[in-house]
């Protein structure tokens, strides 16, 4: 990948856009209700959710194929209601959408077409937008001669060689296998950095928001339940769903006491850092699996909240060993170990005292 | 859609290069079907072209030497043509709105242009010559909205026999562009649109180049089918417009000079076999009769 791009690039600082109130309703049902987002310009913002959450509603109304319900859409400070071919906004497809009877340098020289560059400059972008995705070689192949990722490469380049203001990308690489798809995230942050471009991302996988985004806008049931960098969202998710859904979790589902500093989830009595939730409202406490500790029987863990339990299952990860673990009452809990790094290591059966420090566990609404 | 894909493997039945095994005999059944109702009669009437009434190719010199037929010739290929181009007009903007309604919309749109199909030509023929008499609904809807003043003759001549056609023809050209235009990824007019194109502009730089499969299959349909038409220009139309079906008919029947009608056949066979030759030379024939393979 070579910044052949960004030396021709225009100095046009990369635009904002900002979704306010946005709702898409067909009949009874939001597809997308009261959705608010402020992204920076040169942000890379991904859309994170479950299929369904209408994460790809608010892209579509961005994009502009969607007529939002209510709401209203700005990009660089100005509300945006002209139609698609109007917008200057970049778009990848989970399909690829490459057009089948042009070559990949046709495909890439279309945008360009039809702003009416001069042959010229035409021939100069597009080689340059392919050489960035390391496909200079391949300017006279049609789509269905390129494998998966190379032609997604070429829907990239497509998006990119007009300089759109915004680039939009609706799980662009759900298609490909694992491997090919860690090397396009990198690959992808990579060019969205160099140029300098505001970028919204839509995708299912936690672990590719993670790898790529500047921060992540959760979505569920149709509207947005956290925004935030992924370390956030991690450590400190803010109701039950987006801890559920980001990364493995060990939760707890009940209710604060009346002085806040318990959670009473059946039998279970958690002591729970100081929290902002009310305390009649529904509440459940998280406690990550790696912030697990396995102790032997009888230890004395001060400032901890501790349970019995019996080893269910250990499973060797390579780097790390998972342990399945069954408190008396049938709660199932999770814990993971970077091997060699436990102070413990229980066998299959064995009873044993999980642990974790109060501050460890986080406080989240059960709801949304 | 069936029918389109039957015509199809007629056209290109599959290769018997591979491996012949038990099962192939299976095949004896309908060769000697084809053998008998099909191959045999077609080598009977190359036979008696040359025969009839005396050995040589002096049937084909008429042919050629004679004004009356070489018109006939041409005269059917003129006809075959319109009916192509109307039916094109008409069907294609048809399968497009099929293609873009409602699920419900387009089943009815379908069910439309196949009912006709499902009967008898006869009755769809004698149905246009009640439709397009001087008294009839055509004229007199257009007199009544003022369109004309004195009644159109719409019967028994050139425009009848195309109006007759194109509608018993124009499934023909619908189906197989319908098909075709199913298979287009809708993303593709999303994306030349996000890419800055203006709808119609879309529509001709994507959306069209990605039909014309459909475009090539049903025109050539229609083409071929109504190079050998005859109970329709028969019924709407007058000795004037007589296509080579007809002139057949009268040679067998009236002159019966079976020689002469037989060599009008050969003409007619060799006709389309050229027509599909040129065709097949500019596109893939296997691809536009709805063979393997998506729009390319």
């Amino acid at each position: 990948m070579s910044n052949s791009m960004t030396n021709n690039r225009s100095s046009i600082s990369p635009a904002p856009v900002k979704i306010q109130e946005l709702a898409k309703h067909y009949g009874a049902i939001k597809a997308n209700d009261n959705v608010n987002l402020d992204i920076e310009g040169g942000e890379f913002m991904t859309l994170l959710g479950p299929s369904g959450s209408g994460k790809t509603t608010t892209l579509k109304m961005v994009a502009g194929f969607v007529e939002p319900t209510s709401g209203s859409v700005m990009i660089d400070n100005k509300v945006v209601t002209e139609p698609p071919h109007k917008r200057d906004i970049g778009m990848v497809f989970q399909n690829y959408a490459l057009f089948p009877h042009m070559t990949a340098a046709q495909n890439v020289a279309f945008p360009l077409r039809m702003r009416s560059v001069p042959t010229q400059e035409r021939d100069e972008r597009v080689k340059n937008a392919l050489a960035m995705v390391d496909l200079a070689d391949r300017m006279d192949q049609l789509p269905r001669q390129l494998s998966g990722g190379q032609q997604q490469r070429v829907a990239l380049a497509r998006a990119l060689v007009f300089e759109p203001r915004v680039v939009l990308m609706d799980e662009p690489l759900g298609a490909l296998d694992k491997k090919l798809r860690e090397n396009l995230q990198l690959q992808i942050r990579a060019i969205q950095q160099d140029l300098d471009i505001t970028m919204i991302y839509v995708t299912h996988d936690q672990e590719e928001a993670l790898v790529m985004s500047d921060r992540i806008a959760v979505f569920n049931n149709g509207k947005i339940v956290q925004v935030g960098t992924g370390e956030a969202l991690y450590e400190r998710p803010e109701t039950r769903f987006v801890a559920d859904f980001i990364g493995e979790s060990n939760i707890f589902g009940g209710r604060l006491d009346a002085d806040g500093s318990h959670l009473k989830s059946g039998d279970l009595s958690l002591a729970v850092p100081a929290t902002m939730i009310a305390s009649s409202t529904p509440a459940a406490l998280v406690v990550r699996p790696e912030r697990m500790r396995l102790n032997r029987l009888g230890t004395d863990l001060q400032g901890s909240n501790s349970l019995e339990a019996k080893v269910k299952d250990i499973i060797y990860l390579g780097s790390e060993r998972k342990y399945e673990l069954e408190h008396a009452n049938g709660t199932v809990l999770i814990a993971r170990h970077q091997v060699g790094r436990s102070n413990i290591t229980p066998e299959i059966g064995e009873n044993i005292l999980v642990s974790w420090k109060i501050e460890h566990g986080v406080v989240v609404t059960d709801e949304g | 859609m069936a029918s389109i894909t039957d015509s199809a493997d007629e056209q290109n039945r599959p290769s018997l290069q591979g491996k012949f095994n038990r099962w192939t005999w299976l095949l004896l059944p309908a060769l000697l079907f084809l053998a008998i109702f099909f191959i045999y009669p077609l080598f009977e009437i190359l036979q008696r072209s040359v025969t009839e009434p005396t050995l040589g190719i002096s049937n084909f010199v008429e042919f050629f030497q004679s004004p009356v037929f070489s018109a006939v010739l041409f005269n059917t290929l003129k006809m075959s043509f319109y009916v192509m181009f109307f039916c094109l007009l008409i069907g294609y903007p048809y399968a497009y709105l099929m293609n873009h309604s409602s699920r419900r919309v387009a089943g009815l749109l379908l069910i439309a242009v196949l009912i006709p199909f499902w009967s008898s030509i006869l009755v769809r023929t004698y149905a246009w010559t009640v439709l397009l008499q001087r008294t009839g609904v055509v004229n007199s809807m257009l007199i009544g909205i003022g369109i004309i003043e004195k009644p159109l003759k719409l019967l028994r001549n050139f425009p009848g026999i195309v109006i007759g056609m194109t509608h018993i023809l124009l499934p023909f050209m619908v189906l197989p562009i319908y098909s075709v235009m199913q298979r287009i990824d809708k993303d593709f007019v999303t994306a030349a649109e996000s890419l800055g194109a203006r709808p119609f502009r879309a529509f001709r730089e994507i959306y069209l180049p990605l039909s014309l499969p459909g475009v090539y299959a049903g025109s050539l349909l229609v083409f071929v089918v109504a190079l050998g038409y005859y109970i329709t220009p028969a019924l709407l139309g007058s000795p004037r417009e007589t296509m080579m079906g007809a002139m057949v008919v009268q040679q067998v029947q009236q002159v019966l000079d079976w020689g002469m009608g037989s060599a009008l056949g050969v003409v007619l066979l060799i006709t389309t076999l050229v027509i599909l030759g040129v065709v097949g030379r500019i596109v893939n024939i296997n691809e536009v009769l709805g063979g393997s393979g998506g729009p390319e």
